[in-house]
């Protein structure tokens, strides 16, 4: 069920569009995205019952831990206009 | 005295038009979508410049036509359908709607999180997203300013009518400089951007300026329209100063 509106690979996916699109250092980028990941799957386990709001929020803070440029862009994709 | 009202008139109906933010936000969308892809760093860079000078050469033609076509509009309604009176008291009523409008519902509340998501239908908004997605060549670009300029035309319309009666009322000569100085300043927030971007800001201070000011935005529009309104209404239907 989680897979319906999980998938880290997307995620991953979009993550390393946003910091190409930022300039971020290559390097840099690849440690962000595991720890981020890491702490999802983290905050994941034992829950049963998660809307895709919540996870969204779990990786947003996760995110904002790590980069605040990238989670800036996290939060606001498909709110630019 | 009465050219200068009708030069202020242009001006100011330019300088709302510039403060409208969807052609801002889709150059926001063109940038993540093109800077974004799995190029070498320096090969996106070289990619982008030329897409966004479509882009802009989009939106400026668009401005441009827009308003001639509004001026076309203003006088064969003015000669035959509508009296020239009635006409100018119906700017008059959608600038003063639109002005609450914006105040209350530019940008959209639903979001749970601050954002600059605006009062287009999101089909609209997913259709603009995907061409920016799907922008590789020049045509598309200047194709996506084009039509961002058409989306946002149930805000801007009143803008170019003000606009086509102020530039009506000059003569031939005075014009052609108002036309160019109108389309110069629409697309002056867009080469502001790119300056920015150019000089080293990334996307997210953009997005950044942009919620911080969202507020400001809103409400600077919002009166800058409720004051448009005033003034149209005290120089074009009260006849203040012998316009």
């Amino acid at each position: 069920m989680l897979d319906q509106f999980f998938s880290p690979e997307a995620l991953v996916s979009d993550l390393k569009t946003s910091s190409r699109a930022l300039n971020l250092p290559e390097g840099s980028v690849e440690p962000i995205i595991k720890h981020t990941l890491e702490g999802v799957l983290t905050w994941l386990e034992g829950r049963d019952i998660i809307t895709k709001s919540d996870l969204e929020r779990a990786v947003s803070r996760e995110l904002e831990k790590y980069s605040p440029d990238l989670h800036l862009l996290y939060e606001n994709r498909n709110k630019f206009i | 005295m009465v050219s200068f009202v009708f030069l202020g008139l242009i001006l100011f109906g330019t300088l709302l038009l510039a403060l409208l933010q969807l052609p801002l936000g889709t150059l926001l969308l063109l940038y993540h979508s093109v800077l974004g892809r799995p190029n070498s760093r320096k090969n996106s860079a070289t990619k982008v410049r030329p897409l966004v000078s479509y882009y802009l050469a989009g939106v400026a033609l668009a401005d441009f036509l827009l308003l001639a076509a509004a001026c076309f509009l203003v006088s064969a309604l003015s000669a035959g359908a509508l009296s020239a009176t009635v006409l100018r008291y119906l700017i008059f009523l959608l600038l003063l709607g639109l002005s609450l409008f914006i105040l209350l519902f530019y940008y959209r509340r639903s979001s749970p999180v601050r954002s600059t998501e605006l009062w287009l239908p999101r089909l609209f908004a997913r259709f603009l997203d995907a061409r920016a997605k799907a922008t590789h060549n020049l045509p598309e670009a200047f194709s996506l300013g084009f039509s961002t300029v058409l989306f946002e035309l149930p805000f801007s319309l009143p803008l170019f009518l003000v606009s086509a009666v102020g530039l009506l009322s000059l003569t031939p000569s005075a014009q052609l400089l108002a036309l160019f100085l109108f389309t110069v300043l629409a697309v002056a927030p867009l080469l502001v951007l790119r300056l920015k971007i150019r000089s080293g800001k990334n996307l997210a201070d953009a997005q950044r300026w942009r919620l911080k000011n969202r507020d400001f935005l809103r409400f600077l529009t919002g009166f800058g329209f409720f004051v448009l309104a005033c003034f149209f209404f005290a120089f074009f239907l009260l006849g203040v100063g012998g316009v």
